[in-house]
This record gives structure tokens, C-alpha cells and sequence, in this order.
């Protein structure tokens, strides 16, 4: 055998072993279909070619994914990386499924690039578990067609959105407030709290805080739109913006391109503006809405911790953003948004309007998790329908929820101590 | 009195009208919009006095009372104006509320109407216990449906503990039996119960056929079990699987004698009826394998052989089931308009109707447009060319309260002379407080049991409302005397009828005694009716009374055609393409 045959076969064993050694991560994502197909191609030849992790992308339904992590976990056959709602990040955190991303040295050259309201939804204690990746947030719809023929004014405050409401409603129109998903009530009254600078939760994330007096009027002031000012509890909103029957919602950004979609003759005569806001003391207005979001966290079982946190740091970079908002948009006409902030400037989204997305996006506050958190969350619930069906105080009510909600995040907090120790 | 309540309400109106142009009491909002619920209040009054022509029976003085009290905020409110915005906005509210409070007031109750409503299988699931089901009928009483119809069966599985099908868990669990319960409760309240099966549809039930029951899976042109919904069929080909069908049928007559039958899904899907022993039948009677066939020619003849099969099994039903108990009123609810199920689902439903295998239909004219539904409830009629009845239904789940108000005032416009809501489950509250409101607000005597009867009471009724709204009928003197006199000969003339009940009739027996009554009188009938469309046309009657007039005229000869259509010769029927 010469020389040049040796080192043919050299390279070729080289080749081999390193296919056979190269490193495979599986990753569990919602995305299937022709978005999964951009997001199979993404990864292949922007991921993997560059960097040589090969990735397998299995299409989990989101429904139900918490429980089919915590079985695949404890059955060893987990994945490395899986894509969750931020709302169930923190839950599978602290019982361990999923890895603490603050232990990566260059974490922080990542979550730089996000606005720290959004990370509070993601930590617990110290502990970072997962990085956000899509993103709503809740901004203002309403038709220009009617405010200008009834001369009304763009809203700014609540305030505005009252005097509105009245004004429509004396025309039979309506104002509605929405939030889609998890959570509906809460949803609709963390604004008012956090536009009060303060959180229904304790600092510590021990006990709530519904009963502080920022909470207490801030429920007030949300039960108060249903009571005095005839918003409606429900409201079609599709058929019902279209006929101008409710010209003025409050709703996720996702709705743009539904309305674009679906009602397509209205175009042009509709506007959105920034969340309605709380004037300040020194007169500027606090606009801080809430949202949710898609995450991706590390399963705490990986073998592959570096590979899948390379993916990961790709995934949130403004190169795959970008791309991928883009082709959703091709495909299906929808208007995504990333977390990352840099990200915004490459949205398929009217360029005039993107100072809106951009502002919406940096006075965007999640959702804190707190152990227990997301259970207590139903005695918001109760303590509005209490309010906006039974006719009960809104003061009493809240306070109820209240104490209700410390017993239950107590509970909770005994319930997971041993988890929560190691942190 | 009545008369001093109309001048203080003209004079508040006009107050309302007079500060809501005095631009320094109001802003432009606020004048604008009290001016155009003047308007409104205008236009009510305008449609108020109309409904008097039309002799419709509202609560005149409970209106008037809303509408003063309207005119009092209007009044109110402009007054108030710019100076309190805020307690001016929250009048104009509290007046659309008013205004709302009105609608369903301004239709009426009818004495005679056919009025049901599907009781679907999630309404029957959530039946856990007696006291469900009286909390149920109560609910179903408050509206005055006169004719429930029951999901017996559905999915595969009875809704009551069958002895010759599945029973669904929801009905293991009831303690007794619910539909006993349901049907006990329902005699005490004057209702009919009539049962409904999905005659053909397996829907997603395939557990309960996962036996010898596999072999009457009916098959797609792929040759696969379920098409593009994913659910599932039995062929109205296969001989057991019809006699299973029969069974479960005449178990609900026999067992629990219930008030009628209706046949739901009684019909192909789109993409069905290929089943090997259909195949090898076609083959045998036209020497071509059904999936060879490339001719429209054959196309259509295969169509039509399908379609045979779904038409006898109706035939059977009804004939069988008659035997059983003669006065069971066998129905079917069936794609609507007629025209464009016909051929695609092999649901030739004008032919039974032609033939004589049906009691009546429940059209499922689903749809949000209010003139579409009365276009639809027009044209099925037209289909039907006097052979029987139909009472449309109503798709509810579409639309709101007042869109339910306004899709059977449409239908009252045509000579259909009831309707029926799908369904329980898709009811909102609201639905039921605009029916207890007004336009279900009294109980009404159904149509379909005894045509004859509900006839005679029509006209007795519309002679009664010619007496109690002479002053509005715009007639030259005496016209008014001449019609109820021409009336009540008519009414008498179908109260001296001497035929069979429609319940009990065999619809296939020829009488020419009944013929040479009731051709005479529907010539009559038609006859005065063209008469009253001369008068209002001429002027000598207000042309909303003449509408009023013909209209219930049409209703009177709609309920007595089909029983001169099974009085006269039966000459069978097939299915032909168009």
C-alpha cells in the first residue's frame, strides 16, 4: 500500500468515526407542517452545516407536552431540547426536568438582548430555565372609519379607553378587553397592577400580594370596566370588528394578520396603537402590558449540554429569527414576533408601524413565576366572576383570592421544598 | 287614556327633539345621537302602528310604556347634554338597553303553530339524573316547544339502555331510565316526544362495531372506512345492518311508545356507498364493477341505484313502523335546500314525500342570513308541491337572539306553519328570553298531528283578529263584514270535513270522497285569497292587512294539500336525475 492510499484510508476512517461520534440532538417543538418543514431546512443548513450538530426535530403537540416531558424523563427517552409556554417553564424547572441555563458563562451575552421584563416568567431564585423565543403582547385595534366619523380621539390611558367606552356603547358599539390563553382574568388585570409598579406577588414569591393597596385598586379599576363602563365579558371579536359592532378591542398582536385574513374588507380602515396606559406623576404614561411566549429550555437529562446550548443561543439569534418570521409569513400570512429585541427591525410587519412593535415589546412584562403561581391564578378568576357576574364587593372579593392564593403557593412551596433546596 | 299616553308621548318627544337642537345645551355627540334615537323611537311607533294593520297580537300598551319612558330619558339626556357628559352618555346606554328590552316584543305568539327543537346528544349526555331532566323540561315548557326531538341514538350507542344496541356510559349511569323519564314528564306537560336515531351514521362510535357489526362498515371510493371527517357509516345496502337499524327503531316505538320517529343521517356521506356487497350487486344487475365505471351515464345509474336503497329503507320504516303503532308520526331531518343533497347524499327526499313514506320533514336550512333562510324555507316547499309538511330548522349556533327572532318571523312570512331550533346545547340563555318574550311567549297548538284541525283554527283565528283590529284594517265600509262572513263559511267548510286523521291515515288510500271535499275548498280558499290581494291592491283594504289576510289563507291550504295528495290515487315514484 503506498502513502497515498494509506492517507485515503486515514481520512476515510476519520470521516466514518466522526460521523458515528458526531453529536444528535433531538429536539421537541409545536412546529409541524410547512412551518416545520422552514424550520427542519432552518436548522439543517444554517445550524448544522455550520456547526455539524446534527439535530432531530420530533413535532409535539403543545397540549398536554408538560405531562409527556415528565413521562419521557422519567422513562430516560427525553429529548435535549423542548419547546414549551413560558408558563410551564418554571413548574418542570424546579422539579428538576430542566437544566439551569444560568450555569453557561456567555449566558449573559444572551439574555442582554431581551427585555428583562420578560425574564421573570423564566427564573426562579437564581435559576434561569429557558430562553424565550416567540412572543405576544397585548396592544389596542380599533377602526378609523368610525373615530373619525364620530370624532373621537386615538386612545392613550385608560382614562381615554373609559370615555370611549361610554361614547360607543351610547352608539350601541362596544369596547372590548381580551386576553387569549391561559390565564384569560389574569391576563387582563397584571397591566393594572403593573402599571401601579407593583406585582401580585410578594418580593420573595411567598405569598401574594392581591391584597396590597396597588392590587386592590387595580382590581377594582379592571371589574370597574365590565360594571360601570359596559365592557363585555365576550365578545366574537372577528365578526364583530369587521361589522364595527365593537370597533375598539384590546387584544395580543397576533390578531393583526387575523384581521388582515379574515377580514379583508375592512382593509385600511383599521389602526393599532400602544396598550392603554396610567398616567404617571410626572405626566408620562406607564403602558407596561403583559403577553406569553414560546420557550426553549435544555431537558436537564442531556448528554449533549454544549451542542444543545449552541442550538439554543442560534435559535434566539436574530439570524434565525428573522428567517423564520419571514417564511411564516410567506406561508400563512401571520405576523410573528421574536423576543429578541434586534429581531424586531427584520419583522414582517408594515415598516411605519414597527416603532409601535418595538415600543410594545420593551414595555412588555411577563407573568413572575412563583411556585404555585399559576394554580392560584384560578382565585383571580373566581374573585372576578364574583364581581362582574354576582355583583359582589370587588374589595372583599380580592382580598378572598388573596389569602387564598397564599395558602395555596404555601402549600405548593412545602410541596416542592425538597426540589427547591437545591437551587 | 290610551289616548292622553300617546299625546304625552308626542309632547316629550318633541321636547326631546326640541333640546336636542339647541346646540348650547348639548355637544355635537350627544344631539346627534338623541336624534337618532328619536328617530328609532319614530320608527317603532310607525312599525307599531303597521303590526295593527297586520292584526298582529303585541303588547301594545307595555310598548307604549317603554317607549315613554324612552322619550322621558331622551329628553333627559339632551338636556343634561355637554354639561354632565358622563350622566348624558349613561342615558343614551340605559335607552339602547330600552330599545333592546323592546325587540322581542314586537312579534307575536301564535295560537296555532308547529314549534320543536332537537334535544342533541351533548344536551342528553349532561342528563345525569331525574332531576336534570325536570330542570330540563321545565326549561323546554318555559318556551312552549310543542315537539321534542330526542337523540336516541347516536355514535353508534343509544342514549337509553337499549336491549338491542350500545348504551352509552352517560345512560349506564342514569338511575332508571331517561327516556321513560323524559317522555313521562313531557305527557304531563302536553309535549310530543319523537326520537331520533342516526340512522346510518356511525359518527365515531367504531367501538361499538367492532364485532360481526365490522362487515356493515359502508366503504369509500379508496376503499377505506372513513372519508374526509373521519367518521364512520353503516351501507343502507347491507341486509343485517338494515335490520339492525329496524330494530332499534321499533324497540322505541314498542318499548316506549313514543309520539314519533325521525330519521337523522338517513342518507350517504360525499364520498361513500361503494361497500363489496353494493359492488357486487350493481355487478350482477349492470355487469360493471361500480369502481370501473368512467360514463356519466353509468355514473348517474349508480347514483340513483344508491339512492333506491336510502328511499326503501324509508318506505320500510314507515310502513313497519305504522303497523306498530298507527298513530306514530314518522319524520326525517334532511339536508336543506332539497336540490343539493338530492344526488350528492343520495337523500332523494321529495320522492318519499312524493310516495307517501313520511309524516313530515325538518328541513336543516342552517344558515346566518335571515332572507337566505326564508329563500331556502321557500324552495323547500316548492320541492315538496303540496305532498307534505316541513318545519325548517333553525341553526341557532349561528347567530344571536335577535337573528333567531328574525329568521322565524321570516319563516311565519311563507306557508310553513312551524319551526324547529338546533339545537338544546346551542341555546343561550338569551335565546329562550327572547322566545319567553314574545314570539314563543303563549303555548300554540301544533300542525303536524291534525292538520285539519289546526286549519280550522287558523281561520277561526284570523276571523277573531279581523273583529279586534277592525280600526286599523284600512277596509271600505263593510269589506270587513263581508270577509269574516266569507271566513267562518270557510272555517265551517273544514270543520264539516269528513276525512281521515293525518296521524292515522294510511297515505297510500285512495278516497275520492275526501278528494271531492277538500279540492273545492282549497279552490275556494284560493279563490277569496285572490279576491283579498285584489281588495288591498285596489286600495279597499290596507295592503298590510290584505298580506296578513293571504298569507294565512296560504298557511290554511298548505296544511290541507298533502291530505288531498294522499287521498287521491298512489302512483309510485322513482328516483330520477334532473
Amino acid at each position: 500500500m503506498n502513502t497515498k492510499k494509506l492517507l485515503l484510508v486515514f481520512a476515510v476512517t476519520c470521516l466514518v468515526a466522526g460521523l458515528a461520534f458526531a453529536e444528535k440532538l433531538v429536539v421537541w417543538t409545536w412546529y409541524g407542517a410547512e412551518l416545520g418543514q422552514v424550520f427542519q431546512e432552518l436548522v439543517k443548513t444554517d445550524f448544522t452545516a455550520k456547526t455539524g450538530i446534527e439535530v432531530e426535530i420530533e413535532v409535539v403537540p403543545i397540549d398536554g407536552i408538560m405531562n409527556k416531558l415528565l413521562l419521557s424523563f422519567i422513562g430516560g427517552d427525553a429529548p435535549d431540547i423542548v419547546e414549551l409556554y413560558s408558563n410551564q417553564v418554571v413548574e418542570l424547572g424546579i422539579r428538576g426536568a430542566l437544566l439551569n441555563l444560568s450555569e453557561f458563562a456567555d449566558v449573559k451575552s444572551v439574555t442582554d438582548q431581551l427585555n428583562p421584563m420578560l425574564l421573570p416568567a423564566l427564573q426562579y431564585k437564581s435559576a434561569l430555565f429557558a430562553l424565550p423565543g416567540e412572543i405576544n403582547w397585548t396592544w389596542t385595534y380599533y377602526r378609523t372609519d368610525v373615530f373619525s366619523e364620530m370624532g373621537l380621539e386615538v386612545p392613550e390611558t385608560w382614562d381615554d379607553i373609559r370615555a370611549l367606552a361610554l361614547k360607543l356603547k351610547a352608539r350601541n358599539m362596544d369596547t372590548y378587553y381580551y386576553y387569549q390563553g391561559d390565564g384569560e382574568i389574569v391576563g387582563k388585570y397584571l397591566p393594572f397592577v403593573f402599571q401601579r409598579g407593583a406585582d401580585i406577588y410578594k418580593p420573595d414569591g411567598t405569598a401574594s400580594n392581591l391584597d396590597s393597596p396597588e392590587a386592590v385598586a387595580a382590581f377594582k379599576e379592571l371589574t370597574d370596566l365590565h360594571k360601570q363602563y359596559h365592557l363585555p365579558v365576550e365578545d366574537p371579536i372577528w365578526g364583530t370588528f369587521a361589522s364595527a359592532e365593537t370597533p375598539l378591542q384590546i387584544l395580543q398582536n397576533w390578531y393583526y394578520a387575523g384581521f388582515e385574513l379574515t377580514n379583508p374588507q375592512i382593509s385600511g380602515k383599521w389602526d393599532i396603537t400602544l396598550f392603554p396606559g396610567t398616567k404617571r406623576a410626572d405626566g408620562s404614561i406607564d403602558r407596561t402590558n403583559t403577553g406569553k411566549m414560546l420557550t426553549w429550555s435544555i431537558v436537564s437529562s442531556t448528554k449533549h449540554k454544549d451542542a444543545a446550548w449552541e442550538l439554543m443561543k442560534w435559535l434566539g439569534s436574530t439570524e434565525f429569527t428573522t428567517k423564520f418570521m419571514q417564511t411564516s409569513n410567506q406561508i400563512h400570512g401571520n405576523r410573528i414576533f421574536f423576543s429578541n429585541k434586534d429581531s424586531i427591525d427584520f419583522a414582517p410587519f408594515p415598516e411605519e408601524k414597527l416603532h409601535l412593535a418595538k415600543e410594545a415589546l420593551a414595555t412588555c412584562r411577563m407573568q413572575t413565576a412563583v411556585v404555585g403561581g399559576h394554580i392560584a391564578n384560578r382565585y383571580i378568576d373566581f374573585a372576578f366572576n364574583k364581581v362582574v357576574i354576582q355583583g359582589d364587593d370587588p374589595e372583599t372579593a380580592i382580598r378572598q383570592a388573596a389569602k387564598e392564593s397564599t395558602d395555596e403557593i404555601q402549600r405548593k412551596l412545602r410541596e416542592f421544598d425538597r426540589y427547591i433546596k437545591t437551587l | 287614556m290610551k289616548i292622553s299616553t300617546k299625546l304625552l308621548g308626542a309632547a316629550i318627544l318633541l321636547c326631546a327633539l326640541f333640546f336636542a337642537s339647541l346646540p348650547v345645551f348639548a355637544d355635537d355627540f350627544i344631539k346627534q345621537r338623541v336624534s337618532e334615537l328619536t328617530a328609532e323611537v319614530v320608527a317603532i311607533r310607525g312599525n307599531l302602528e303597521e303590526s295593527k294593520s297586520k292584526m298582529m297580537r303585541l303588547d301594545y300598551y307595555r310598548i307604549e310604556d317603554i317607549l315613554a319612558t324612552i322619550s322621558h330619558k331622551l329628553a333627559e339626556a339632551a338636556e343634561v347634554g355637554s354639561a354632565d357628559e358622563d350622566k348624558a352618555l349613561r342615558t343614551l346606554i340605559d335607552i339602547n338597553q330600552e330599545l333592546k328590552n323592546i325587540k322581542p316584543l314586537m312579534d307575536e305568539s301564535l295560537p296555532v303553530e308547529t314549534r320543536g327543537i332537537w334535544v342533541d346528544n351533548v344536551t342528553m349526555r349532561n342528563l345525569l339524573s331525574k332531576a336534570d331532566v325536570e330542570r330540563f323540561m321545565e326549561d323546554m315548557a318555559s318556551i312552549n316547544v310543542n315537539f321534542l326531538i330526542i337523540d336516541a341514538y347516536n355514535n353508534g350507542a343509544a342514549t337509553y339502555p337499549s336491549k338491542v344496541a350500545a348504551e352509552h356510559y352517560e345512560s349506564q349511569i342514569y338511575e332508571g331510565d331517561k327516556l321513560k323519564d323524559i317522555i313521562e314528564i313531557a305527557r304531563q306537560k302536553g309535549i310530543e316526544i319523537h326520537t331520533l336515531i342516526n340512522t346510518f351514521g356511525v359518527g365515531t362510535g367504531i367501538n361499538h362495531f367492532l364485532d360481526e357489526k365490522m362487515a356493515w362498515l359502508d366503504k369509500t371510493y379508496e376503499e377505506k372506512y372513513t372519508g374526509s371527517s373521519g367518521h364512520y357509516w353503516i351501507s343502507p345496502m347491507v341486509p343485517e345492518a338494515r335490520e339492525y337499524v329496524m330494530s332499534i327503531l321499533k324497540e322505541l316505538v314498542v318499548d316506549y311508545g313514543v309520539d314519533g320517529i325521525q330519521l337523522d343521517y338517513v342518507r350517504y356521506d360525499t364520498e361513500f356507498g361503494y361497500h363489496e356487497y353494493a359492488r357486487e350487486l350493481y355487478k350482477s344487475l349492470f355487469g360493471i364493477d361500480p369502481f370501473d365505471i368512467q360514463f356519466q351515464r353509468d355514473k348517474d345509474n349508480f347514483t340513483v341505484f344508491k339512492t333506491q336503497f336510502v328511499n326503501r329503507f324509508v318506505e320500510r320504516a314507515f310502513f313497519e313502523l305504522k303497523e306498530l303503532k298507527p298513530d306514530l308520526l314518522v319524520s326525517a331531518s334532511t339536508g336543506s335546500p332539497y336540490s343539493w343533497y338530492k344526488l350528492d347524499l343520495g337523500q332523494d327526499w321529495a320522492t318519499w314525500a312524493e310516495n307517501r313514506n313520511i309524516s313530515f320533514f325538518c328541513p336543516m336550512s342552517y344558515t346566518g342570513d335571515v332572507d337566505h333562510y326564508r329563500r331556502i324555507a321557500i324552495s323547500d316547499l316548492g320541492s315538496m308541491k303540496g305532498t307534505t309538511y316541513i318545519f325548517p330548522g333553525l341553526g341557532v349556533y349561528l347567530y344571536d337572539e335577535y337573528v333567531m327572532q328574525e329568521q322565524i318571523a321570516a319563516g311565519r312570512t311563507t306557508a310553513i306553519s312551524g319551526q324547529t331550533i338546533f339545537s338544546t346545547a346551542n341555546m343561550k340563555p338569551a335565546d329562550y328570553e327572547v322566545l319567553k318574550a314574545g314570539i314563543w311567549k303563549e303555548p300554540a297548538v301544533p300542525t303536524f298531528r291534525d292538520p285539519r284541525a289546526a286549519a280550522e283554527l287558523m281561520l277561526g283565528d284570523l276571523a277573531l283578529r279581523i273583529q279586534e283590529f277592525e280600526p286599523y284594517l284600512g277596509a271600505e265600509s263593510g269589506l270587513a263584514s263581508s270577509y269574516l262572513i266569507k271566513i267562518e263559511e270557510l272555517k265551517g267548510k273544514v270543520a264539516d270535513l269528513q276525512i281521515r286523521p293525518w296521524d292515522t291515515r294510511n297515505l297510500r288510500e285512495e278516497s275520492p270522497e275526501e278528494v271531492a271535499q277538500l279540492e273545492p275548498l282549497i279552490a275556494s280558499l284560493k279563490e277569496f285569497s285572490k279576491k283579498v290581494a285584489g281588495d288591498a291592491e285596489s286600495g279597499r283594504v290596507s295592503p298590510l292587512t290584505g298580506e296578513r289576510i293571504t298569507l294565512e289563507l296560504s298557511k290554511v291550504i298548505a296544511l290541507l294539500e298533502p291530505l288531498v295528495h294522499t287521498a287521491k290515487p298512489f302512483v309510485y315514484v322513482s328516483t330520477y336525475l334532473l
